[in-house]
């Protein structure tokens, strides 16, 4: 890629880089005595360049320094009123040149999974690849390909190019993500629709304005989102948030001395919240204004359907919309909601010999069956703190909430542990609340690509969703850990071709049956800047560019109240013999394709490059108002690396639900749990019901409690590291400072350690009890910072159980525990995703 | 830069830090870009070599109580420009000088690495570096206050933990965060170095705003003592015999630090 003029961006330092030349030599050296006089702040910069991080996912936006066509520093883009990036991102240079890179094309010659291989050209490597890839396609085996993209770099081009070739078997990552539990359970109540999803920008925690942030599942530090929810945070606390943890362990970035903690036991965080919520209902603590107003708190549910008293049941009136039946108290008779003048939120009645009662009643009685101290032990805490908790949440409503937490499934109850969080931030009506919970707002840019359709074949995780039990709410294409499940069960039919387009399949999850899939495909293509688990398995690697070697158009997806639009710029050229995704995609694309399909399908892209895709998508923005888009401009956006639009209205909305409010009582869960006992699925029934009721998670399916050796083994980031693989973890900058904070031990609650005699520092073999002959070995840390239940590791930071790739990483850890290598391969009830530290393991000291 | 006689300074607020480590990264890749401006370091040279002793904000962990009503903190370990700095005072090569701005700074090439800064400082700072023979310690990015600019770790900071520029500003921003804290917490706030300490180290130009009751896992104590500047100064009121005395420490800190470079930290965590 060409640097074009577009890319240089006038110096706002000009006048220190003018200061700064002086006393420059022929060569660029300065003069020895300039150490101790300087007063200058930096020396002769050339350019500086937009950029969007991808030391993790987040993309947040930054400014790199390029000096003699090196990068030298990368600072967040300060044209925005968050300006923020983390201390992955300012060590991206650190990954960019790092030694030990994947440095050219390479061919496997030992066994898969040995990580012995050949340097190979890239003609020889392409065409190797093509001309399997081509072989497959002219025998009608497209869909026989699996392509599994994550960190690629051919955003816009490679799932059109995938799609082109004809393959419909997608498994990205998200099912240990995004699409996941958190989707699903907020989705429950303000989304709507066939599957109710809300992802993580659709509601957020306004941080700044906020009296108190209960943060559950989620630690702004470690699983950072700099740009901006971190930004946002740290200005919370600095105008005095108070915050209140509920974790099996004590994460700093919550705060260290002002701060609540409650800690968890893995897994029973319903327990908690189901205490919370009675001593809510207890109290009156909820916003009856609100719920009125705003949600479905006065709907009348029909006891034997668990439905909404539906229209038909009625004689007297009539569906219209999202109207429904309330009893209203003035008139003293039931009418629409649309005709009432006071609703009533509490009740049990009866119309034409049906029971009903409102949602809220429905909500409440179903806490009748516990009390609050029960909950308290369960869940690991004390009845004080949960008692507390919701009279600090009562004092400071709607400027307080719960946070949603973050992405991952982590347990098989984790849907309805976020479920029961958007209820209780629903009773506290904090929704579209100054300091409560805000919505997001992203624009658009359209792709002037459009993929073929492909007919006639089935994609296997839609064949999953719609033939086998509790896949029914797995979010297509996104379903990672269904592959290997695919191939073993070989349906609907085999895969043969894994093209691994920057994704971790081994480190990511499900990680042994994963391996095991791989050793059954005719062909593995790992195309990484770096070495990860999973190309010690591939057949082939291609050594990709990262993120700095390589523009991209303009990035859109950023989790905001509101939108924002901003550069990725190439700020220098690719070290070693790497190659960014489009060149690998065209190339690929080149030998595939006959002359006129390409020129079909690529044609334009060919000749325009990336540059043709930011200029169209700048063209087609979908999202904006009128008022930004009479005031977006191109030149500013270049000038200033990044655009912001206006913020989402604060104002409390439900966006397509079947009731048009919030359903604090949801009418989505009602009808899965409807559907599931219908099926006598019992047991799947129990993680989708609207009430606040107990469902355990797997590890508790297995035993009530644990033995005196063993631990759930949970994770969190240390903001050092990433999931993003060697390009953190094997950072020498990152891990200077995270070795000085022991980022690659596993921690164990200091008297449940020595009770098992071990000292902080010792070496512990530990293993899933599903698993007992996959070992893995890790530094103990000894902490009182750990619930007793709990095995605590920074994920992504040890080298877990598939460590073979180690030899090739010279600065990252050689031991380290890594759950989803060793996790047992199990699936969130009916929606699927990875609940990824739902297992048991043993610790016991290594001879 | 005209502004040169103004005063700066820092300041880190233990209560908007949210822990990311973004200012020990920020300052470690800072004094990268400095060894390729002024020692003609080639890039890939400087990002694939440790060089620990460019990190001059160290994170020190500490812990106390029982689970569940345990306190852990990691204090950002770093150098907070004394106004009286011991480290001045004692140095034998007179490498260490305070600007005009508040910063105080170790002159590498007059450094001999004897050790003597760091034994005098009351925060137990300088950090002596095996691989080059020197003492370090944070500079309070002077070439790029002087210049104007904000410090690395300001930079580097998402989350206005730490600010960094003219005198007045931050004292007045700290003031005003210590008086809401006070008062959102209730419970007494300090913005540490703000007021004079004692007469060891006077007041500081880089200051730390936490919590009273926690000054000592923020490595703030309410009473820094160095035993070796505090003999010092003993010796000093002996007229005659401080000549020889002072020799006596900067020898003993000579063979101190001999011994030292062969069985450093350093050389251990090379080895492993």
């Amino acid at each position: 890629m060409k640097l074009t003029r577009r890319n240089f961006v006038k110096a706002s330092l000009s006048t220190v880089a003018a200061t700064a030349a002086i006393g420059m030599g022929s060569n660029g050296e300065l003069v020895a005595e300039a150490v101790a006089a300087v007063s200058k702040a930096d020396f002769g910069i050339e350019r500086q360049v937009f950029l969007c991080c991808r030391m993790c996912a987040q993309f947040c936006p930054m400014i790199g320094y390029v000096r003699d066509e090196r990068l030298v520093r990368l600072e967040a883009n300060p044209n925005s009123p968050y300006p923020a990036i983390c201390g992955r991102g300012k060590a991206a240079i650190g990954a960019l040149y790092n030694p030990d890179r994947i440095k050219t094309p390479l061919i496997r010659v030992g066994e898969r999974g040995e990580g012995e291989f050949r340097e190979a050209s890239w003609d020889e490597a392409l065409d190797m690849v093509a001309t399997k890839l081509k072989e497959l396609r002219d025998s009608n085996e497209s869909h026989s390909v699996a392509y599994m993209p994550r960190f690629n770099t051919a955003i816009g081009l490679d799932d059109y190019f995938i799609k082109c070739y004809g393959t419909p078997n997608t498994f990205s990552y998200a099912d240990g993500c995004f699409a996941s539990a958190n989707e699903l359970g907020f989705g429950s109540i303000f989304t709507g629709g066939k599957e109710s999803r809300a992802g993580n920008s659709a509601v957020m925690g306004d941080y700044e304005n906020a009296k108190l942030a209960v943060l559950i599942s989620r630690n702004p530090a470690g699983g950072l989102v700099a740009f901006p929810w971190g930004a946002a945070y740290g200005r919370g606390r600095k105008n005095g948030l108070k915050t209140v943890l509920i974790d099996p362990r004590k994460a700093a970035g919550t705060g260290e001395t002002d701060t609540e903690w409650l800690p968890v036991i893995p897994g029973r965080d319903i327990y908690l919240l189901m205490g919370l919520t009675k001593e809510i209902f207890d109290n009156k603590y909820y916003d009856e204004e609100y719920l009125v107003k705003y949600t479905n708190s006065d709907m009348l549910v029909n006891l034997e359907t668990f439905q909404a008293y539906s229209m038909a049941d009625s004689e007297n009136e009539t569906a219209s919309g999202k109207d429904y039946m309330v009893y209203d108290e003035v008139a003293q008779d039931f009418v629409m909601k649309s005709k009432s003048t006071q609703p009533a939120i509490l009740g049990e009645f009866e119309i034409n010999g049906v029971a009903v009662k409102t949602g809220l009643q429905m909500l409440i009685d179903s806490t009748k069956g516990y009390t609050v101290e029960e909950m308290a032990e369960k869940s690991g805490i004390t009845v004080e703190q949960i008692k507390k908790l919701a009279k600090d949440l009562n004092d400071t409503k709607p400027a307080c909430f719960l946070e949603r937490g973050y992405r991952a499934t982590r347990y098989y109850n984790s849907t309805q542990e976020k479920h029961l969080i958007a209820v209780v931030n629903g009773l506290l009506g904090v929704y579209g609340r100054k300091g409560g919970l805000v919505y997001g707002r992203t624009v658009k840019l359209k792709s002037p690509l459009t993929a073929p359709k492909i007919e006639g074949v089935e994609q296997v995780d839609k064949y999953y969703k719609e033939n086998v039990k509790g896949f029914e709410l797995i979010k297509l294409t996104h379903m990672r850990r269904l592959f290997p499940k695919a191939v073993l069960d070989e349906k609907p039919y085999k895969m043969k071709f894994a093209f691994i387009n920057g994704l971790n399949s081994i480190g990511g999850g499900g990680g042994a049956d994963m391996a095991t899939a791989l050793t059954k495909m005719e062909m593995i293509l790992c195309i990484s800047p770096y070495w990860n688990e999973t190309t010690m398995f591939a057949d082939v690697i291609l050594p990709d560019t990262t993120f700095m070697e390589r523009s991209e158009p303009p990035v859109t997806g950023f989790k905001a109240t509101f939108p924002v639009i901003a550069l990725h710029q190439q700020a220098v050229a690719p070290m070693y013999q790497a190659k960014n995704g489009y060149w690998i995609i065209e190339q690929l694309a080149q030998r595939i394709f006959t002359p006129a399909e390409y020129d079909k399908y690529f044609g334009e892209f060919s000749k325009g490059g990336v540059d043709y895709l930011t200029q169209y998508g700048l063209d087609n923005i979908t999202g904006m108002t009128a008022n930004e888009k009479s005031n977006f401009n191109v030149s500013t956006l270049y000038s200033n690396g990044i655009w912001c639009g206006d913020s989402a209205k604060v104002i409390p909305k439900a966006k397509n639900t079947a009731t048009g409010k919030l359903e604090i009582y949801s009418l989505f869960m009602s009808k899965w749990h409807d559907k599931l006992l219908k099926e006598k699925r019992y047991n799947d029934a129990k993680y989708f019901t609207p009430l606040i009721t107990w469902a355990p998670p797997y590890w508790m399916t297995k035993k009530e409690t644990l033995d005196y050796d063993e631990f759930i083994p949970i994770t969190g980031f240390h903001p050092l590291s990433s999931f993003t693989g060697a390009q953190t973890r094997n950072n020498i900058l990152l891990s200077t400072i995270g070795s000085m904070l022991d980022y690659d031990a596993v921690f164990m609650n200091r008297e449940k350690g020595e009770s098992l005699g071990l000292t902080s520092n010792d070496i512990v073999e530990i293993y899933n009890i599903d698993r007992p002959s996959m070992v893995t070995k890790a530094r103990v840390v000894l902490t009182d910072t750990v619930n007793p239940t709990s095995l605590f590791s920074f994920y992504g930071v040890g080298s877990g159980y598939f460590n073979k790739m180690s030899d090739k990483l010279s600065v990252a850890s050689k031991i380290g525990f890594n759950p989803n290598h060793v996790a047992t391969h199990i699936f969130a009830p009916v929606e699927g995703s990875a609940s990824s530290q739902d297992f048991i393991v043993k610790v016991r000291r290594a001879n | 830069m005209e502004n040169q006689s103004k005063k700066k300074m820092v300041c880190f607020d233990s209560q908007a830090c949210i822990k990311c480590f973004s200012c020990t990264i920020g300052c470690s890749t800072e004094n990268r870009v400095r060894l390729q401006r002024d020692k003609n370091y080639n890039i890939e040279k400087s990002i694939s070599e440790k060089l620990e002793h460019y990190n001059y904000i160290k994170p020190v962990y500490s812990e106390s109580g029982n689970f569940p009503n345990v306190l852990a903190v990691t204090a950002l370990k770093h150098c907070n420009h004394c106004s009286v700095p011991q480290c001045l005072e004692i140095c034998p090569t007179k490498a260490i000088s305070k600007r005009e701005s508040g910063a105080v700074v170790i002159d590498e090439d007059l450094c001999v690495g004897c050790q003597s800064c760091r034994d005098a400082c009351p925060y137990d700072i300088p950090e002596y570096s095996p691989e080059t023979g020197r003492s370090y310690k944070c500079i309070m990015c002077y070439d790029r206050l002087d210049a104007g600019l904000r410090t690395a770790c300001d930079v580097a900071c998402p989350s206005v933990a730490i600010f960094s520029g003219d005198e007045d500003y931050v004292k007045a921003e700290a003031l005003k965060r210590v008086e809401n804290y006070s008062k959102v917490f209730n419970k007494p706030f300090i913005a540490y170095g703000l007021d004079e300490i004692n007469s060891q180290v006077g007041s500081l130009q880089f200051i730390t705003i936490a919590p009273v009751e926690n000054q000592d896992e923020y490595l703030i104590p309410k009473s820094p003592r160095s035993f070796t500047a505090t003999a010092r100064d003993i010796i000093k009121v002996g007229g005659i015999a401080a000549g020889v005395a002072t020799l006596a420490v900067v020898g003993l800190h000579a063979r101190h630090w001999k011994k030292n470079s062969a069985d450093s930290p350093f050389n251990n965590e090379e080895e492993k």
